[in-house]
């Protein structure tokens, strides 16, 4: 578990000479084998959170416990980011290899792993996101949901125990982003992985076991994906987009009670609708 | 195109040269370097010439690929050979007003555009027979013994990979940055020198602050993998000599033996 | 007045082994006033095509016509240059190409660069700005890589909207931003049409499209695969799902009911339109059971 305890950061603007309060305040516990998707506009904090949960950045007041070790503790540092993997937006900013299964092989490599062992971890973590057949290449010949799907094999190759996505579909295209999203769908169901993505697309919070939504700095709403986004209005005065399904859903509840407001996806509302036809 | 360019360009293959290890093939290159140089007579640079055309053909690359690398040079031959030819003291052959060519004058000609031509072609095989990766490797590995005289060998391998790793992102987003720029009424083609330095602006700036957040961003996912510098880290293919290399060792002494014996004949 | 692309075909590069059809004979009006829609894979050939439109890239055969007038021929040189202006191409992820120590001076640039004087310069900077609800007085002195990521891609917009070109082509003009931003741009984008601009938008979201667009293509290999309204495009779903661009949401959700046996049309993209819609159908069939 991941125990976010009123957690404060405060860090200084050197542009404007004013201290900034990134996230005010936060508490949130992440359990093992969730799915959590946190949503803002940029600059709400939720980068900022992301980079507490592995020790990027440290609490200016509150603790962050992985699995009860305090991320403040400097002695444990290298256990907590190979336990908290994390996978960043731009997918050509994070290869730091020039063949796609040197990189793979990075992080083990860092962690002082024997070299047959790396072998088989990089071999697994290829064949989890299904870039093996791509093994020899350098990263600049790939799309960008094929670079940042290299990059999660990075990250699994270190066995984490969370990983954390920071807007990783935010450069893709359509196509990127459903190979990205199912390998995180994939890792989080059959692999067992705890997943928090940080995203701006609704289309993938409504996927999630939970959903977080933050703005200046602390949560303002958190829940089940039907819970969160059957709260119409107030999504839309945070200028959120609200997934097309579920503000139809709203809508048609207005006019006639029968139909469940909680309505997230296309087949549920077809299923839905038949019912009262 | 700027994606034309290619630097350290490498050739897959499983000729005997592919299969070396780099530390092998890097000395190997140091004291063919050196056998060239020791060479004093026609014997001995035949011998030369014989030695490198059995390691061209080992090497099994396309001739049309050293064709290549000469040709990139052929300035600096031809300035070679015409400075020694014009320049070098000694017994005259010909003579046109203040221009004389010297009998040694032809033999330092001839020596240093074949020493030349040979010196690119046989270390154009060491990066066209050897991934970029394992040459990084190769020279971690010979400069580790320096390490306590404050050479820096693991941080230089570290940033040749990320160079190597960058140098294509970096021309495709030139690129990018120079059509978005022309469209915007750019011109970097027209103009004389200053202008044209001038209008370079445009593109160099916004390729500089990239860069600078590149390396930002490249950092913290680095951290984030756990680097913490070259200490207690393993890699995935680790360096090791073979039988091969033993050949290879043996074969160069007998280069550089039969470099020496030559200059006695 | 129109923009025009007459069987333009363009080969990238030509006899070497990487030759590439990057586009194939493709065919295109874009009148005065029009707000089309691009969209398709990465590679389908979409940028190559908005790169055509101000003579960024010549086509190998066919011919790209402004109001009339071939851009890529020869006569004329300076004229050509103005012409190509007329068609204004904003990138990608504008913002990396900013480069001046201020606001003013990068948005500057493209006016500069067509030789304006300084007091028409300053005038159209602020127009745009303006346009942009980017406060002139104070943005105009700040660096432009102090601002927020929205207001850089503003920054960049306004340098291409300054050369105040007639038919302004936009490639992805939200990718990257918040919700929030995406909302602003495509409504700027909007307005900007409903001033007499000539909007081309390539996008990846069919949901913008159809709200936006008046006509759009669809492109797949270096072709046209569909043209129409976005009504018209969109009553293709098979085609479009195997293009692999696919259908609004709200489109699929009709199309779906409509399968089920709801009398449903299936070409409204707004969410109130289809709200009606459904509640109709609804009430028209209460009591029959096959569903």
């Amino acid at each position: 578990m991941i125990k976010i305890d009123h957690l404060t950061h405060i860090f200084y603007k050197e542009s404007t000479k004013e201290e900034v309060k990134a996230l005010d305040d936060v508490s949130l516990e992440i359990h093992e084998g969730e799915h959590i998707a946190v949503l803002g506009h940029n600059g709400c904090g939720k980068s900022t959170l992301a980079k507490h949960l592995n020790a990027l950045l440290l609490p200016t007041a509150g603790t962050v416990e992985v699995d009860a070790v305090d991320t403040a503790n400097e002695a444990d540092l290298w256990t907590i980011r190979q336990m908290v993997g994390m996978v960043f937006q731009n997918p050509d900013n994070q290869l730091v290899a020039t063949t796609v299964e040197e990189d793979v092989a990075f992080g083990p490599e860092n962690m002082g792993i024997e070299p047959a062992i790396i072998r088989q971890r990089v071999d697994e973590a290829l064949d989890a996101v299904a870039m093996t057949a791509f093994k020899d290449k350098g990263p600049h010949l790939l799309s960008g949901g094929q670079k940042q799907r290299v990059a999660i094999a990075g990250i699994i190759a270190m066995r984490p125990k969370y990983i954390v996505f920071d807007e990783p579909t935010a450069m893709l295209d359509p196509i990127g982003r459903q190979e990205v999203m199912n390998t995180i769908h994939y890792l989080n169901k059959q692999e067992g992985l705890t997943v928090i993505n940080i995203t701006h697309f609704m289309e993938e919070a409504v996927q999630a076991d939970r959903v977080v939504i933050m703005e200046h700095g602390k949560i303002v709403l958190s829940g089940k994906p039907k819970e969160v986004f059957t709260q119409v209005d107030l999504l839309k005065e945070m200028q959120l987009d609200i997934p097309p399904i579920a503000e139809l859903a709203a809508l048609l509840h207005k006019e006639n009670k029968n139909i469940a407001a909680d309505i997230m996806t296309i087949e549920e509302m077809v299923t839905e609708l038949c019912l009262w036809k | 195109m700027l994606k034309d360019i290619t630097i350290g360009q490498y050739l897959p293959g499983h000729s005997f040269l592919h299969s070396l290890d780099p530390r092998t093939k890097i000395i190997a290159v140091l004291i063919y370097m050196i056998s060239l140089f020791v060479v004093n007579n026609f014997f001995g640079l035949g011998f030369m010439l014989l030695l490198s055309f059995v390691v061209v053909l080992t090497s099994q690359i396309p001739v049309k690929f050293f064709f290549r690398g000469i040709k990139a040079i052929i300035f600096i031959v031809s300035l070679t050979v015409i400075l020694q030819m014009f320049m070098t003291p000694g017994e005259i052959m010909w003579q046109f007003g203040i221009f004389k060519i010297t009998k040694e004058g032809i033999h330092q000609a001839i020596f240093m555009g074949t020493r030349l031509i040979l010196l690119v072609s046989v270390t154009s095989i060491l990066t066209l027979t050897t991934t970029p990766i394992s040459l990084t490797d190769g020279i971690e590995h010979l400069l580790k013994p320096f390490q306590r005289f404050g050479v820096p060998a693991h941080e230089l391998a570290m940033m040749m990979t990320i160079a190597l790793r960058f140098i294509p992102t970096l021309i495709e987003e030139t690129e990018k940055i120079m059509k978005a720029q022309a469209a915007r009424g750019a011109d970097f083609e027209s103009g004389n020198l200053v202008q044209r330095a001038k209008a370079m602006i445009p593109l160099l700036v916004p390729l500089f602050l990239n860069a600078v957040k590149r390396a930002d961003e490249l950092a913290m996912a680095m951290e984030a993998r756990c680097y913490h510098g070259g200490e207690n880290r393993t890699r995935l293919k680790a360096l090791q000599y073979t039988k091969r290399d033993y050949v290879a060792a043996v074969l160069c002494i007998g280069m550089v033996a039969g470099a020496f014996t030559s200059r006695f004949i | 007045m129109s923009l025009e692309v007459k069987h333009v075909t363009y080969i990238y590069q030509k006899g070497s082994p990487a030759e590439n059809h990057a586009l194939q004979d493709i065919c295109l009006k874009i009148d005065e006033g029009e707000f089309l829609g691009i969209v398709g894979h990465t590679g389908s050939g979409k940028s190559t095509l908005i790169q055509h439109l101000n003579g960024l890239l010549k086509p190998s055969e066919g011919e790209i016509l402004v109001d009339g007038v071939d851009i890529n021929q020869k006569e004329s040189r300076a004229k050509l240059k103005e012409l190509r202006m007329q068609v204004g191409l904003v990138f990608q992820y504008p913002e990396y190409q900013l480069f001046e120590e201020t606001v003013e001076n990068d948005i500057a640039f493209g006016p500069r660069s067509l030789g304006l004087s300084e007091q028409e310069i300053k005038e159209r900077v602020q127009h745009t700005m303006e346009l942009l609800n980017l406060d002139y007085e104070n943005f105009r002195n700040k660096s432009p890589f102090e601002l927020s990521g929205g207001e850089k891609r503003k920054v960049a917009i306004a340098g291409v909207l300054a050369m105040q070109p007639k038919y302004l082509i936009l490639d992805e003009p939200t990718a990257g931003l918040d919700p929030r931003g995406r909302q602003e741009f495509l409504e700027l984008i909007a307005m900007l049409h409903r001033q007499g601009m000539t909007i081309v938008m390539v996008s990846h979201s069919m949901d913008d499209i159809a709200r936006y667009a008046q006509k759009m293509i669809v492109m797949e290999h270096g072709q046209i695969k569909l043209s129409g309204t976005p009504q018209e495009v969109f009553s293709h779903p098979v085609e479009l799902e195997q293009i692999g661009v696919g259908v609004p949401t709200l489109t699929k959700l009709l199309l779906r009911l409509k399968e089920r046996g709801f009398h449903v049309r299936t070409d409204l993209f707004n969410v109130n339109e289809v709200k009606k819609e459904i509640l109709t159908a609804l009430s028209e069939r209460k009591g029959d059971t096959t569903c």
